[in-house]
């Protein structure tokens, strides 16, 4: 605890001597730091996020019942001291479940995008660095991806793997590649021909050095902020699967299915579908704003 | 008293940044005589640009703004007019053209299009007068077969030929005052040569007073009556073309003209200017030039030196003042 | 320099051609026309000798360039480096030879990878090339070439994009000669920079070159600056090599029209000096449909019939001083 302090405290010394001209080198990312702390709304966010993670983690400490622990002598009671959001049509603590909810909708959320992220970045530098059939035949394999309506190829997936979190991992992985690896395709076709890549390669690096070690870099907050603000979408692909009933299965909590089962009490405990959507409300726009935030601190172009 | 189309006093140009003040053009004056040619040198950085576009009043932009000064044409002060009042200026009294004709020019948009654009918001035509008028213009600028060219795009024409059409649009509506900034630099030098010798012809036969901002002293010499050179902001000397080239009195105007590679000189190693223009953030006390200054007393690096009176000449250098001989440092 | 060192040049460069194709239509159309960039360029050049490339834009001359480093592959002709066949090396071969010669950027701004340090940008050339073993080692040749270019050793951690336009050429210069290249192509080193700091890398560069022997092909616009710096010069124009001379024979003695002209052309900073201007008419043509004949003859003053009609051979006229005109002979007194 104290080392976060601590890493605090050197920060903003940090900061201050930048602002008095002591120090005179920082990187881009303390350049881009900087600016992103200035964004106070993005900083808020930011906030939210890292209260979720840490409510995520901490689950087991925080949740006040076991989410699963069905209780047949307190079905559907609207909030009360024992239970703050009341229970389910199994007597299970809602608010129990939501909280152990955020880890998985975080953890697939995060998780997803970090493999789209690797899959699209190999495919994407690939096809933007070799060009020519190489890029033709990838490019048509992400067409071909592209062209499933999102939710319904995501279905079409968990039908053919069957149900499980690894599958759904996979499932929104495969999902949401495309983006990155075009995103990324255009970009290192752009970079490709600067003079920085052509000193790499009249001092003799392959193909690799050039892509590892020029290219990727250059594109590394492209990449965060795609991981940044696909994170919202996997998280409400989530939700809808699972709402749909393909995704999570209960008794696992997960908003989705928790909306889900919800729907049939909507009128007598209100509570029980609102709170897990506020849930999902929240983190989305928290994610989005910060994401959106991160990419203006990134923007080279807005550097002065 | 000279006859000048524009007087230009004291002109401040601040940009307030993230990082801090930049005093882009930092109390600048001068005169440009009617039918003459004033030229404008410096490196870049040295604010000759943003002066230009401060005439035009072009620096409406959220960090930049015109602190002070006055710049008089036709008997008023520019500053001083509404933004209405400016658009009936630009292109009808004053005119610009710029660095780059690629990007100065509108790709959707033919050449003819855009020339007798100009013409149409600021001369009551018809359409019909208005491509009479373009075409008689792209004559003038020695563009051959112009009425094919009228219905061209830009991508089709060469850079030459670009620049050559910037200059036919600036031209249409017989401005006073052309201002020319870097109008060849980006140009191949046999095509550099073709364009100043276009510009010295037009300025005879319309007399219209030209300015003429470049960081090539070459050019300078070719097309300019006067000069202007500026280092950080402000003017360090002024005197006439003549003048400057004969015997250039500020130390850097010297080590400019020093530092030039000419084809005449066979010295092994090149002079220098030690150093590099300052940063913003890092203007010395005193004579902005003085770290770089092979003459540089104690005074220099305490006090800013004023631009001073020197027979038909003006040089901002304490070398030229009593204050000189008696500092012995 | 005695004859001996004179007699192999590092470089021979025969018939160099690079003709990028132009399709007209999609699909199914076969490459119709091509933009000769190139068209047949030979030239040698020894060692510890500069040859100044100039030319204007389209001439080719950074084409060239980059093709006789096989930045783009040349598609025909020769380039003999130091004896072996450039051309047709391959993997390990190759990432040897290259570590003899080097590049030098025109844009200060994009030659150097914004997002490693200047360190990490100068000591690539030597962990590509696996030359040390160590991190410690590596380290100490980069702060000992930092040195050498005028670059202060503390910056070793900073970002390119804290440097100015003249310090970043430094840089450039420092990677170019981390390996003690035998051969640097500059690509248009000092165009981007203002005048003052012109002359600082120009000085380096001279220095450098007096201390490591390198050659250099030096590849400008600027005639004055190619004046000071080369030892040869080579002006081409379309594609085509018009002229070649020893420094002081091409501007004392030209015999070729377009150098004429381009002398001609250049604004001196100098009000008294009057000359005979000699201003070509026209436009550049365009390199995928060049002039027959002599490329040249549709702007030069001297051009007859023959000239639209038979391409001129480029000729040695004594001393090492090639001309392509027909009517070079008539310049010589």
């Amino acid at each position: 605890m104290s080392k976060i302090f601590e890493y605090f405290k050197r920060r903003k010394e940090f900061d201050q001597k930048l602002e008095n001209n002591e120090i005179e080198y920082s990187s881009f990312y303390a350049d881009s730091f900087r600016r992103l702390r200035k964004n106070k709304m993005a900083m808020f966010c930011l906030f939210i996020i890292l209260f979720l993670i840490i409510i995520a983690i901490f689950a087991p400490l925080i949740a006040p019942y076991d989410p699963t622990a069905q209780d047949y002598a307190a079905v559907m009671q609207k909030p009360s001291k024992a239970h703050i959001l009341g229970t389910d049509e199994y007597g299970r603590d809602i608010l129990s479940r939501i909280i152990y909810g955020s880890r998985i909708s975080l953890s697939i959320g995060i998780g997803a995008q970090i493999i789209a992220s690797i899959v699209g970045v190999a495919l994407g530098s690939i096809a933007g660095y070799y060009g020519g059939k190489v890029d033709m035949v990838i490019s048509r394999i992400m067409e071909i991806f592209q062209s499933f309506p999102d939710l319904i190829f995501a279905m079409a997936i968990m039908t053919f793997l069957g149900k499980g979190i690894i599958n759904l991992f996979i499932a929104l992985g495969l999902l949401t590649w495309v983006r990155t690896a075009r995103m990324i395709r255009g970009q290192v076709m752009q970079l490709r021909e600067t003079e920085y890549v052509e000193a790499s390669r009249v001092s003799g690096a392959n193909t690799f050095w050039i892509i590892t070690k020029d290219l990727i870099p250059n594109c590394l907050s492209t990449i965060i902020v795609m991981i940044t603000l696909g994170i919202p979408n996997a998280i409400m692909y989530e939700a809808s699967l699972s709402f749909l009933g393909i995704g999570i299965q209960p008794p696992t909590p997960s908003w989705g299915n928790m909306i889900s089962s919800a729907q049939t009490f909507i009128t007598y405990l209100p509570l029980y579908s609102i709170m897990p959507g506020l849930a999902i409300m929240i983190t989305v726009i928290a994610f989005n704003i910060f994401g959106d935030g991160l990419r203006d601190a990134l923007d080279p172009k807005l550097k002065t | 008293m000279a006859d000048n189309i524009i007087e230009v006093k004291d002109l401040k140009t601040y940009f307030h940044t993230d990082a801090g003040l930049v005093k882009a053009v930092n109390g600048v004056s001068f005169n440009v005589e009617r039918g003459k040619t004033l030229g404008i040198v410096g490196e870049s950085g040295c604010g000759k640009s943003i002066t230009s576009l401060s005439i035009m009043r072009l620096i409406e932009s959220a960090t930049g703004r015109i602190e002070g000064g006055t710049i008089t044409f036709e008997g008023e002060d520019l500053l001083q007019k509404s933004e209405e009042e400016m658009r009936q200026i630009r292109g009808k009294k004053i005119a610009m053209i710029f660095q780059e004709p690629m990007t100065s020019l509108n790709p959707v948009f033919t050449i003819g299009q855009q020339i007798t654009e100009a013409l149409l918001i600021h001369e009551k035509m018809t359409k019909e007068q208005a491509k009479e008028r373009a075409i008689e213009m792209l004559k003038m600028v020695r563009i051959p077969m112009p009425e094919k060219r009228y219905d061209e795009y830009p991508h089709q024409l060469s850079g030459g030929m670009r620049q050559r059409v910037m200059i036919a649009m600036a031209l249409s509506c017989k401005p006073a005052l052309l201002i020319c900034d870097e109008p060849t630099t980006a140009l191949d030098v046999t095509i550099q040569a073709q364009i100043l010798e276009l510009i010295n012809d037009l300025k005879e036969k319309t007399g219209t007073s030209v300015m003429m901002i470049t960081h090539d002293l070459g050019v300078i010499a070719e097309v300019a009556d006067d000069v202007m050179v500026m280092y950080a902001g402000k003017v360090v000397e002024k005197a006439s073309c003549d003048e400057i080239f004969e015997q250039p009195l500020h130390p850097y105007t010297n080590g400019l003209l020093d530092c030039i590679p000419k084809l005449d000189d066979d010295r092994e190693e090149l002079s220098t200017i030690e150093g590099m223009v300052p940063s913003f953030d890092s203007m010395p006390e005193g004579c902005a030039f003085s770290p770089r200054c092979p003459f540089a007393k104690d005074i220099c690096r305490n006090k800013m030196p004023e631009l001073t009176q020197h027979g038909t000449r003006f040089v901002r250098c304490f070398k030229y003042t009593d204050e000189w001989k008696e500092d012995q440092a | 320099m005695t004859d001996d060192s004179k007699k192999e040049p590092i470089l021979k460069v025969s018939h160099l051609k690079k003709y990028f194709p132009i399709k007209t239509s999609s699909l199914f159309s076969k490459e119709v026309s091509y933009v000769k960039a190139v068209d047949d360029v030979s030239f040698e050049l020894y060692k510890g000798e500069t040859l100044g490339v100039v030319g204007e834009s389209g001439c080719g001359k950074s084409t060239m360039g980059r093709s006789v480093m096989r930045l783009i592959e040349p598609t025909d002709g020769e380039v003999l480096f130091e004896g072996k066949n450039f051309l047709t090396l391959k993997g390990e071969e190759l990432r040897k030879v290259r570590s003899k010669m080097q590049m030098m950027f025109q844009d200060p701004y994009a030659s150097l990878n914004p997002r490693m340090t200047i360190g990490e940008i100068i000591a690539e050339p030597l962990l590509i090339q696996k030359t040390y073993k160590t991190k410690e080692e590596v380290r100490n040749h980069v702060l000992k070439v930092m040195e050498v270019v005028g670059l202060n050793t503390k910056y070793y951690n900073r970002y390119p994009h804290e440097f100015s336009g003249g310090q970043r050429q430094r840089i450039g210069i420092a990677r170019a000669i981390v390996m003690s290249p035998d051969l640097i192509v500059c690509d248009e080193p000092v165009s981007a920079l203002d005048v003052s700091i012109q002359s600082q890398v120009i000085n380096l560069m001279r220095k450098l070159q007096k201390s490591m022997g390198m050659a250099y092909i030096f590849i400008s616009h600027d005639l004055s600056v190619i004046k000071h710096i080369s030892d040869r010069v080579l002006v081409m124009y379309l594609g085509q090599v018009m002229e070649v001379a020893d420094k002081n024979d091409l501007y004392e003695n030209t015999l070729h029209p377009y150098t004429k002209a381009l002398l001609s052309a250049i604004p001196l900073p100098d009000r008294k000096t009057k000359r005979e201007k000699i201003i070509l008419q026209g436009d550049l043509p365009s390199p995928a449909n060049p002039p027959s004949g002599c490329v040249f003859h549709t702007r030069c003053y001297m051009a007859q019939e023959i000239c639209s009609k038979e391409k001129p051979e480029l000729k040695d006229y004594g001393n090492g001083h090639l001309c392509a005109c027909h009517f070079c002979h008539m310049q010589q007194e």
